[in-house]
């Protein structure tokens, strides 16, 4: 089981540190910051690059470092995420799947908590951590992870919450407490809104590896319905869509009757107070059906440079207008000088990252095919090649997969909801090869 | 520091809290401050819950430093145990068990006996929680705390289940007996408990199934042993495939059928710790027919965080050792990305060379191809290792991989040509007779390739099959001698050798003994040992000396000794090469996670 957890900073100095079997020595951070600078080739005693290394042929970084690394005595198992570095050495063993869901839960949480999750704002909310750390773990085993439950025990550090914990304890008031848990553990008792409303956002990002000339490798749709609700009571819904066949695989939030979907199709469930994860699916897409974009990019390379140039094709989206484009195109490392210029959107070129960004805010069909074209050098005489181009874009109103939904039901409560329904769709990890 | 003595000691509960909250953002960052040990304990009875909550995290904490001061506290913690509100008597025992002094340890085993029979489900969870800690304060007190777990297993309540398994798993994990009459009911309640409890019983059921039940594949079990040929048996036609499964059909134990039906719902759950318990489950205990269930869920979760990414791959690449066709429709799945992190990349390599087949290999390598244009040099490496492993493993394609590398070989970066050249070597030393071609090609990338191992393993080559290249390996051997004394120790080795058969194949060759006898003289003076012996001990097998009786047999056999067929490689994978337990691996991520599998009657 988890015997202790480190949060590490990028430094590798520690900032939070907490036990729940007995206490581990410091040290152990020392040696996992050791045994990570070699899978960094780095010098062990330095976590940071300096640029000198720049010339090394491969470029390691901190993401190369494995999540399980052996030591004399622990296996260090390791979560790296937003920059912090969350250790937990190991001593017997354990399914590391549990150590590792585990670490992500609680970063959710305490991103739900505080906002978000960085050293700044876990420094200046130590106790609240804390506080969770050791509610959510006890002796090494997951106890409370369920956000609504753990709100009942832990006030999230709002300013108003701040301020009546101060008022009341000078009042004299001890705070009132829980008398009993819900009997659903992911739902609180006594939810009361005004105004009862639910909306749901289905979220589809699209994963997909393109060839040069075209072709598609792989593409699929990954698709999250995240749901916010601010409903009073008990609410049972029952949640349809109208082509729940096109699903290929799919993934729930503890709260949805499993059984009811094998039987029907339809999500029927009781919802945690609050923004949650209804459901994750997955959608085998027909490669000419999904992409949005038709990305045909060309470099030539010559002596000592070379010329590239990227045309971008919109495709049918029902007429939805594709956003916030983003062509991330890596150069090679031995790149010099870069010059381009494009029809739409722009460009900018990062000297230190060596990659060309390319934006264009705003695309609709029938529009003339944005294209952006140039000229590099280069200080070695064979530029590497073989780089895939980023894209980045959104569509909003719109599901690439076509899941839509149809109706949502109310049970045991007697008011009437207001309900929401957006789509959006994204690009995942949509690369290009060039 | 003068003043949060100062404010514990304070009337007002603002006061207290403040001065709590900065002793807790301390021991956050790990500062000590048990001095104030006395201070905050006496504050254990407060009425101000929030006051009493930071209490018992900072009393937590440095209970195991002072422990003759911490037991002042058990005595309010023994009232609280009484207190009519179930969150208070939870909490009252969680602190006391969680106070890290044996002496307590008849009084926390007490607290446990009366609150497990509480009314409330959260107390008797709570409850199961201390089972594990009080059976580290003391050992001895294990009988009577499995009796605990017995009662404890009979709960009806979904919240207290899975926090009984954990119990079980950590004191008694092979107290079998007691699940036997509870097995249906947590195949039952698996649907309803947390997550974390699904993953404590699944690991329950996956060494109660491997050990109670009777093995659902028989004979796929009995390929396992031919690890070698069972890839072909499964991958060289499906109606082959059919045949061995219809025959395998065992009729199941209908508690081994209820177990699987129960899990199956599982696989649809956001905690992909639960999906690979389960996945886990059906490779080992469902019948093959039923086992290509898992594939779909385990690809699904692969989407997700790196860390959780790298234990569901460790887990696909150690199945499709054994069964690859479960992930062969998934092959795309497995394509990699040249920005993915380095053990990402290497395992999504292996997973791809394990379900190569003829059907797939074509795409396999066109995507190989790719690969092999990056800039990472490493990356391209990897995928030259990998390009090699599917020849050995689909030994139709191996012509085609060979093409493949050889081009490589014209590429203008080092390592590449120096990793194709190693695994060419490789290659080439199963039909040397049709690449005679390819090894001239070699032999010529000798005047312009440096990196030591491709030397050797071009020079290890030739010599191997000198007899076949009777016009060009004197040559080579004229050449590499020139520059004997700049080679690195492995060549300088493979030089010898070289020397050494060419000598035994012609040996009244005037020319090539008096090339032999200078090589032989640089290597007696040069400054490795290792070259050294290898020179005096090739000068007596290939010179004539004083006639030493020992020697001169071992004369007789110098042809066999240089020049044997030696059989020809497996390029394995990482995978093969791990140790492993040999009947308790399969599928844990890691060495270290075998252990729980080995004292389990394996299938």
């Amino acid at each position: 089981m988890i015997n202790s957890l480190f949060v590490i900073n990028r430094h590798g100095k520690i900032i939070v540190e907490k036990h729940w079997r007995g206490i581990i020595s410091r040290q152990i951070v020392d040696v996992f910051n050791d045994e990570s600078a070699k899978f960094m080739k780095l010098p062990p005693g330095t976590l940071e690059r300096s640029d000198i290394s720049s010339n090394q042929e491969a470029f390691f970084t901190k993401e190369d470092v494995p999540p399980v690394l052996e030591s004399n005595k622990y296996w260090l198992l390791n979560v790296l995420r937003d920059d912090l570095t969350w250790l937990c050495p190991v001593e017997k063993e354990v399914d590391p799947m549990l150590v590792f869901e585990f670490i992500h839960r609680i970063i959710d949480v305490v991103t739900d908590y505080l906002g978000d999750v960085s050293e700044a704002s876990i420094r200046e909310n130590f106790v609240t951590v804390y506080q969770l750390l050791e509610e959510m773990m006890d002796y090494g085993y997951p106890l409370t992870t369920e956000p609504n439950a753990l709100k009942e025990i832990i006030m999230p550090p709002t300013i108003i919450n701040k301020v009546m914990t101060t008022v009341n304890a000078a009042a004299g008031v001890t705070p009132k407490f829980p008398q009993n848990m819900s009997n659903i553990p992911w739902r609180k008792a006594g939810v009361k809104y005004t105004q009862n409303e639910i909306y749901f956002d289905i979220v589809e990002e699209i994963d997909a590896t393109v060839e040069a000339n075209g072709n598609v490798v792989s593409c699929e749709a990954h698709g999250t319905v995240v749901a916010n609700s601010r409903l009073s009571g008990m609410p049972d819904l029952s949640l349809s869509f109208i082509n729940p066949r096109l699903i290929d695989d799919e993934s729930f939030h503890p709260c949805v009757r499993i059984r009811k979907w094998e039987s029907d199709r339809l999500l029927s469930f009781v919802p945690p107070d609050g923004h949650f994860k209804l459901m994750s699916y997955r959608v085998a897409l027909s490669p000419y059906q999904a992409m949005p974009l038709q990305i045909k990019p060309q470099i030539l390379p010559t002596k000592n440079g070379g010329k590239f140039d990227i045309t971008v094709h919109p495709r049918s989206t029902d007429g939805k207008p594709i956003e916030a484009i983003v062509l991330s195109i890596p150069m090679s490392k031995s790149t010099t000088s870069v010059n381009a210029t494009c029809n739409v959107g722009n460009y900018m070129y990062d000297p230190i990252t060596k990659t060309v960004k390319w934006e264009i805010s705003k695309l609709q069909q029938r529009e003339r095919a944005p294209m952006l074209s140039g000229t590099f050098s280069s200080s070695d005489a064979q530029p590497d090649m073989g780089l895939t181009v980023d894209v980045d874009f959104k569509i909003s109103m719109y599901s690439v997969s076509g899941i839509k939904v149809d109706s949502l039901r109310l049970f045991h409560e007697g008011y009437k909801p207001y309900k929401g329904v957006r789509s959006m769709t994204k690009a995942g990890k949509f690369h290009v090869r060039t | 520091m003068r003043n949060i003595r100062r404010q514990l000691d304070s009337k007002n509960d603002r006061e207290k809290l403040d001065g709590l909250k900065r002793l807790i953002a301390m021991i956050t960052k790990g500062r000590d401050v048990s001095e104030f040990f006395p201070d905050v304990v006496k504050n254990v009875v407060s009425q101000n819950i929030e006051v009493r909550k930071l209490v018992y995290i900072y009393l937590l904490r440095y209970a195991e430093q002072e422990p003759d001061l911490a037991l002042l506290s058990i005595n309010s913690f023994q009232k609280d145990l009484s207190d009519k509100n179930q969150i208070i008597r939870a909490m009252a025992l969680r602190v006391m068990s969680g106070i890290r002094v044996p002496v307590i340890s008849p009084i926390v085993l007490l607290g446990i006996k009366k609150c497990v029979t509480d009314s409330s489900p959260y107390v008797r969870k709570t409850a199961a929680h201390a089972i594990p800690k009080c059976y580290s304060l003391d050992e001895t007190q294990k009988d009577s705390l499995i009796e605990i777990i017995a009662t404890l297993l009979k709960d009806r309540s979904t919240i207290t289940i899975g926090s009984t398994v954990m119990a079980f798993n950590e004191v008694c994990p092979n107290r079998f007996d007691l699940i036997h009459p509870c097995f249906r009911k947590l195949c039952g309640v698996l649907p309803d408990c947390d997550e974390w409890g699904q993953m404590a019983i699944l690991g329950l059921l996956l060494r109660y199934g491997r050990s109670q039940f009777l093995n659902p594949n028989p004979k796929v079990v009995a390929s396992k042993a031919t690890t070698v040929t069972s890839k072909s048996f499964y991958s060289s036609d499906s109606s082959d495939m059919e045949d061995t499964i219809a025959h395998d059909v065992v009729e199941l134990d209908p508690d081994h059928e209820l177990m699987l039906k129960s899990c199956l719902p599982l696989l649809q759950t956001r905690n992909s710790g639960v999906v690979l318990a389960v996945a886990r489950i059906f490779y080992h205990l469902a019948p093959a027919v039923q086992a290509d269930k898992i594939a779909k869920p385990l690809i699904r979760i692969l989407r997700n965080f790196r860390e959780l990414q790298y234990v569901v791959l460790s887990n696909i690449a150690t199945m499709t050792l054994k069964r690859p066709y479960l992930f062969e429709p998934f092959l795309q799945q497995f394509f990699v990305q040249s920005t993915e992190p380095v053990f990402i990349r290497d395992l999504k390599l292996t997973i791809l060379a394990n379900v190569a087949t003829d059907v797939n290999i074509h795409s396999l390598l066109n995507e190989l191809q790719q690969y092999v244009k990056s800039s990472n040099k490493d990356f391209v490496a990897a995928s030259i290792q990998a390009i090699a492993r599917c020849a050995t493993s689909v030994p139709s394609s191996a012509d085609r991989c060979l093409k493949l590398l050889m081009k490589l070989l014209r590429s203008s970066n080092e390592i590449v040509v120096a990793e194709s050249v190693v695994m060419v070597t490789k290659l080439l030393k199963d039909q040397p007779g049709e690449n005679k071609k390819s090894i001239l090609a070699l032999a010529k990338l000798l005047e312009t390739i440096k990196v030591p191992s491709a030397r050797a393993n071009i020079l290890w080559l030739i010599g191997q099959q000198a007899e076949l290249l009777p016009e060009i390996s004197p040559d080579v051997l004229r050449l590499a001698v020139k520059g004997f004394a700049d080679e690195n120790n492995y060549t300088k080795l493979q030089i010898l050798n070289l020397s050494s058969k060419l000598v035994i194949l012609n040996p009244d060759h005037p020319t090539l003994n008096l090339l032999h006898q200078y090589t032989l003289n640089l290597a007696r003076y040069d400054l490795n040992y290792d070259v050294r012996d290898r020179a005096r001990f090739l000068r007596s097998l290939t010179l004539p000396v004083d006639n030493q009786p020992g020697i001169a047999q071992l004369k007789q056999h110098a042809r066999d000794i240089l020049l044997n067929n030696k059989a020809p490689p497996v390029i394995e994978n990482d995978m093969e090469r791990k140790p492993m337990i040999e009947k308790g691996h399969v599928l844990d991520a890691h060495p270290l996670f075998f252990l729980s599998l080995r004292n389990v009657s394996c299938l």
